[in-house]
C-alpha cells in the first residue's frame, strides 16, 4: 500500500539512510555495552571504600531513587509534585508495620509491598489535580506533605516500642551487599524510565508536559496518563523509603519532612531528575555534599542554599545540569557524524503531480492575488468523482451545530457532510468560527448545541480522546508537537499502534518532512507542522481535520503540501476537512469548500465557484469593494 | 467547644486570612502562586526577635521586623519580574518554591533552629466571649485582615492604580504595551504581600511553635483558603482564612485529634479541588 515513488524526481535517500541505521546499530551496541559496564562496574568499585563511604554511597542510590520519581512526574510529565518523601514515608511505615506483625515473604517481599502502599496515595493526591495542570498539584502535595508530618510526628514507627527493628536477610546483611541490592534496584528503575520514554506510554509524558490539548488530539487520555505518573511515582518513592528503613532498620519522622521533599524537589529541578544520570547525580549531591561541607569545616546545611540557588539559576536559565549534557552531547555527536558524509539536508519538496488548478479569473483574482504560474502538474491520473456524485453515508457530518459563547455566537446551525476519502476546504475571514468548529468537532469545546456524528454514528456524549480513537485526528492552529521527542517517537506516539520504521519513513518522505531520528526540537517551526501532519496520518483516521497547516511555511512550500494534502485520501484511505486562508491552497487541494462568515455558512461549492460567490467576496474585502 | 472555634478563630484565622488575601492578589495580578509568601514574614519575625532580644523597644524591633520582611519580598518580586516576566504561571511558581526553600536554609543558616522569643504584638486580653479570652493582639490581628481586604478590595475597585492592577491582572503584556508600569506596579504588589505577611506572621507567632520551616508552611492553610475563593474573590478568601482557624480550634478541643490540626488544609484543599474540577476543562490557550 505505501509502495515507494520511483518517479523521478523524487527523494532517494536510500544511501543517507543505509549509512544511519549502521551507524544508529553501532551506537547502541556501545550505550549497551557502556552501560552494562556502570552497572557491575560501581558496585565493584564501592567494594573497596571503607564503611563510611559504603554508607554514604547507600544514601546516595536510595535519594538517587526517590529523584527519580520526582523526575517522572515533575521533568518528563511536567507537572509539580513536591511531595516525593511523603510516599516515601508511607513505604518506609508499611514496611515497620509488616516487620511488627510479622508478615510473610521477608524483606524482599515489603520493599516491594512499600511501593504499593504508596501508590494509593499517589492516587489520592493525583485525583483531586486530575483537571488543571501544575498549580493546584503543586499546592496538594505540599499540603499533603505538612499533613503527614503532623501524623508522623506524633506516631512512633512501628515496632520502635518493642524495639523490633527491621532486619535485612542474609543475602544483604552486609551494607557492601545491600549497595548493590539498592544499585541493582536504582538500575533497574532507570533502565524502566529509559525504555517508557521510548515507548508511547512514556512519550506521551512528555506531550503532557508540552500540551494537554494536544495530548487529547493524539488519543490519549489526559486524567488516565497523569493518574499513570503520578502512581508509578509514589510507587518509586515508596521503594526508597521502605529502602531507608533496610538501611537502618528503623526511620524517624525527619527523614520524611515536608521540608525535606521541597529540598529534594530543588535537588531535583537543579540535577533534571527526569534523566536517570540526572537522579544520579542529585543523590551523590544530596549524600557527599553535607559530608564534604562537614569535612572542611563549613556547616551542612550550606548545601541546601546552594541546592536552592542552583534550582533557581536552573530556572531561570530553562535548562537542568542534564538537559545541558545532554545537550551538548548531541551537539559533538552531530558535528562528528556531519563529518563523515555529506549532509544531506531538506529535499525541496517535489510538485504534487495529480492536481488540477482551475482556471481562476475574475473575482477569484482578486483573492487569490497574483497566482504564480501553476507548477508542473501532470494530469497524468484520474480526477476523483466530485463531492456529489459519491455515494453512502458522509463519513463526518455536523447538524445544525450551534456554539454560543455567553451573548456572542460563534457558529451558528452549521451543517456540513463530508464525503468518504475527499478534501473539503473551510474557509472564512479571522473570526470567522473555523477553529471554533474543529474545537468542536473534536470535543475541545463542549455544550454545543446540534448534533456530530462519525460514520454515521453520534459522537456527541464522547470525550476527546475517545472522538479522536473513533478516527477523528485534528492539528492546531499553533503547532504543537512534543520537542523533547524525535520525530519517530512522536509519529509512534500520535498513531497509537504498532508501526514499522520504514512506514514512519515513507510517511515522512510523503511529505518531505525531515528525517525519523531527528529530535523535534532542532526542526524549524514549518517543518514541525509537517510532522505533526506525519503522525495524524500514521493514526490512519477516517477523518482528518487539517488547522491552517500551511502556516509558517513558504508559499512555494505551502502549495506544495497543499499538494500533498489532495493526495492524501487516495493514500491513506482518510477524508480531509482543510482548513486554509491560503486560496491557493485551498485550490490546489480541494473540490468543495465551505464558507463562514460570523459563524454563519455564507457559502459552498467547488474552490471556483465559492470565490466567485459575491457574499464571499464582500466578506474578504468588504461591502465596499468593487468586483470587476 | 463554641470557645475552642472562637479561640481558634481569632487565632490563626485572621493571619490565614491576611495571608490569603495577598495570595489571591498576587495571583491575580501578577500570574505567581507564591509558596515563599509565609516564608519572608517569618524571616522579618525573626529579625524582630533577634533586635527586641538585644533590648530595643518591641514597636521598632516590630517596625524593622517588618521592613526586612518587605525588602525580602521586594527582592523576590525584581528576580520574578526580570527573569520570569514571560514565563508560564506553573513556571514561576516553582520559581518561588524554590525562593521557599532557600529563605527557610538562609533564616535556619542565620537563626539557628532553637526556640526565640516571640512576644505579643499587643499585650493584655481585650474581651472575653462566652468565657474565651481573646487577647490584644488577636482582635488586632483580626482588625489587620479586613483593613487589609477592605483596601485591596476598594483600591481594586476605586482608584486609578486599581483599574490599572486590574488590566494587569487581564493581560500584562498588552498592559505594558499600553504603557502601563507593570513591572513597577507588580513589585509593588509583592512589597505589599511582604509587609501584610510579616504582620500576620508578628500576630501568629507567640501562640505556636517557632521553628522556621514550619512558620513558613503557614502558607498552606492560606492557600486552601485561597483556592476556596476560587483565587478570585478576596472576602471569600477571608472568611475561608477564619473559617479554618475555627476549624483547628475545634480540632484542638477535641483531646486525640488536636495533634492533628494540619491536616485540615489538606482535607479542605482534597474536597474543594475534587468539587471545582469535576468537570474537564482545558487549561492552556488554544
Amino acid at each position: 500500500m505505501f509502495a515507494r515513488r520511483a518517479a523521478s524526481g523524487e527523494i532517494a535517500p536510500a544511501g543517507p539512510a543505509a549509512f544511519d541505521a549502521v551507524a544508529a546499530r553501532g551506537r547502541l551496541t556501545s550505550m549497551v555495552l557502556a552501560t552494562a559496564a556502570v552497572a557491575v562496574g560501581v558496585p565493584l568499585l564501592v567494594e573497596s571504600f571503607s564503611d563510611y563511604y559504603v554508607t554514604l554511597c547507600i544514601q546516595a542510590t536510595i535519594t538517587a531513587i526517590a529523584l527519580l520519581s520526582v523526575g517522572i512526574v515533575t521533568d518528563r510529565a511536567g507537572l509539580l509534585s513536591v511531595c516525593p518523601l511523603s510516599f516515601a514515608a508511607i513505604g518506609a511505615w508499611a514496611v515497620g508495620l509488616f516487620n511488627e506483625h510479622g508478615w510473610p515473604g521477608g524483606f524482599f517481599l515489603w520493599l516491594v509491598l512499600g511501593g504499593v502502599a504508596a501508590m494509593p496515595f499517589g492516587l489520592l493526591v493525583g485525583l483531586p489535580a486530575l483537571r488543571l495542570r501544575g498549580i493546584n498539584l503543586a499546592v496538594i502535595t505540599l499540603s499533603f506533605a505538612v499533613a503527614l508530618d503532623s501524623v508522623l510526628n506524633h506516631t512512633q514507627f512501628p515496632g520502635t516500642e518493642t524495639a523490633q527493628f527491621v532486619a535485612r536477610p542474609g543475602a544483604v546483611v552486609s551494607d557492601n551487599s545491600y549497595f548493590v541490592l539498592c544499585w541493582g534496584i536504582f538500575f533497574f528503575f532507570a533502565l524502566v524510565v529509559w525504555a517508557l520514554g521510548r515507548l508511547p506510554f512514556g512519550s506521551a509524558w512528555r506531550a503532557l508536559a508540552r500540551s494537554e490539548r494536544a495530548t487529547a488530539a493524539m488519543g490519549r487520555s489526559v486524567s488516565r496518563t497523569k493518574l499513570g505518573v503520578f502512581v508509578l511515582s509514589a510507587f518509586v518513592a515508596g521503594i526508597s523509603g521502605a529502602l531507608i528503613v533496610g538501611q537502618v532498620g528503623t526511620a524517624v519522622a525527619d527523614n520524611f519532612s515536608s521540608s525535606s521533599s521541597l529540598l529534594l524537589f530543588a535537588v531535583a529541578i537543579l540535577v533534571g531528575a527526569g534523566y536517570p544520570e540526572g537522579a544520579l547525580v542529585g543523590g551523590l549531591f544530596s549524600a557527599f555534599f553535607p559530608a564534604i561541607l562537614t569535612d572542611v569545616g563549613l556547616p551542612q546545611d550550606l548545601g541546601n542554599i546552594l541546592f536552592a540557588v542552583g534550582a533557581f539559576q536552573v530556572l531561570s536559565v530553562g535548562t537542568s545540569m542534564t538537559g545541558g549534557w545532554r545537550r551538548s552531547a548531541r551537539r559533538l555527536q552531530r558535528r562528528r557524524r556531519a563529518r563523515g558524509r555529506p549532509y544531506a539536508d531538506r529535499v525541496p519538496i517535489p510538485p504534487a503531480h495529480d492536481v488540477e488548478i482551475p482556471p481562476t479569473d475574475g473575482s477569484a483574482v482578486a483573492l487569490t492575488l497574483a497566482q504564480p504560474a501553476t507548477q508542473a502538474l501532470s494530469p497524468d491520473r484520474p480526477r476523483r468523482p466530485a463531492n456529489g456524485e459519491r455515494s453512502g453515508t458522509p463519513v463526518l457530518a455536523t447538524r445544525g451545530l450551534t456554539v454560543r459563547y455567553a451573548n456572542v455566537i460563534a457558529l451558528e446551525d452549521i451543517s456540513i457532510e463530508i464525503a468518504p476519502q475527499s478534501v473539503s476546504g473551510l474557509i472564512g475571514p479571522n473570526g470567522a468560527g473555523k477553529s471554533t468548529f474543529v474545537d468542536a468537532v473534536t470535543g475541545f469545546v463542549t455544550g454545543y448545541q446540534g448534533s456530530i456524528e462519525l460514520d454515521g454514528s453520534p459522537i456527541d456524549s464522547l470525550p476527546v480522546h475517545r472522538r479522536v480513537r473513533a478516527g477523528l485526528r485534528r492539528t492546531f492552529q499553533q503547532e504543537r508537537t512534543v520537542p523533547a521527542l524525535t520525530i519517530a517517537a512522536y509519529v509512534r506516539l500520535a498513531a497509537r499502534r504498532r508501526i514499522t520504521r520504514e512506514e514512519i519513513a515513507s510517511i515522512l518522505d510523503f511529505l518531505a518532512a525531515p528525517p525519523a531520528d531527528e529530535p523535534i526540537a532542532e526542526i524549524d517551526v514549518g517543518s514541525r507542522r509537517l510532522v505533526e501532519l506525519a503522525g495524524c496520518l500514521a493514526a490512519r483516521p477516517r477523518v482528518l481535520l487539517l488547522d491552517e497547516p500551511t502556516a509558517g511555511l513558504a508559499q512555494a512550500e505551502s502549495i506544495a503540501v497543499g499538494g500533498r494534502i489532495a493526495e492524501i485520501p487516495e493514500r491513506y484511505g482518510c477524508a480531509v476537512l482543510l482548513i486554509e486562508h491560503d486560496m491557493e491552497v485551498v485550490t490546489v487541494a480541494c473540490e468543495h469548500v465551505t464558507v463562514l462568515d460570523f459563524g454563519r455558512e455564507i457559502a459552498k461549492g467547488t474552490p471556483k465557484e465559492v470565490l466567485e460567490h459575491a457574499a464571499v467576496v464582500s466578506a474578504y474585502l468588504g461591502d465596499q469593494a468593487v468586483v470587476v | 467547644m463554641l470557645q475552642a472555634a472562637i479561640a481558634g478563630l481569632a487565632d490563626s484565622g485572621g493571619a490565614y486570612a491576611a495571608l490569603a488575601v495577598c495570595l489571591v492578589l498576587l495571583l491575580r495580578t501578577t500570574g505567581v502562586l507564591n509558596f515563599a509568601a509565609a516564608a519572608t514574614g517569618t524571616f522579618g519575625t525573626y529579625v524582630m526577635s533577634v533586635i527586641y532580644t538585644s533590648g530595643v523597644p518591641y514597636g521598632v524591633a516590630a517596625a524593622v521586623g517588618v521592613l526586612v520582611g518587605t525588602a525580602l519580598s521586594v527582592a523576590f518580586g525584581l528576580a520574578l519580574t526580570r527573569w520570569f516576566f514571560d514565563s508560564s504561571p506553573a513556571h514561576r511558581t516553582t520559581v518561588t518554591i524554590a525562593l521557599l526553600i532557600g529563605t527557610i536554609a538562609v533564616a535556619l543558616r542565620i537563626f539557628g533552629d532553637f526556640p526565640r522569643l516571640m512576644p505579643n504584638l499587643v499585650n493584655g486580653n481585650a474581651v472575653r466571649i462566652a468565657s474565651v479570652d481573646i487577647s490584644n493582639t488577636d482582635v488586632v490581628g483580626l482588625i489587620f485582615a479586613f483593613v487589609i481586604t477592605a483596601g485591596v478590595t476598594q483600591t481594586l475597585r476605586r482608584t486609578e492604580i486599581g483599574l490599572r492592577l486590574r488590566a494587569i491582572s487581564q493581560g500584562p503584556v498588552a498592559s505594558e504595551l499600553l504603557a502601563l508600569p507593570v513591572r513597577s506596579l507588580s513589585v509593588g504588589i509583592w512589597a505589599l504581600a511582604g509587609a501584610v505577611s510579616t504582620v500576620a506572621l508578628l500576630v501568629i507567632t507567640p501562640d505556636r511553635s517557632t521553628e522556621i520551616a514550619d512558620l513558613s508552611l503557614l502558607v498552606v492553610p492560606a492557600m486552601a483558603a485561597a483556592l476556596l475563593a476560587s483565587f478570585r474573590r478576596y472576602w471569600v478568601a477571608v472568611v475561608g482564612g477564619l473559617a479554618l482557624g475555627a476549624a483547628e480550634g475545634l480540632l484542638s478541643y477535641v483531646q486525640s485529634l488536636s495533634d492533628y490540626q494540619a491536616v485540615i488544609p489538606f482535607v479542605v484543599i482534597v474536597l474543594l479541588l475534587l468539587y471545582f474540577e469535576r468537570k474537564e476543562t482545558w487549561g492552556d490557550v488554544r
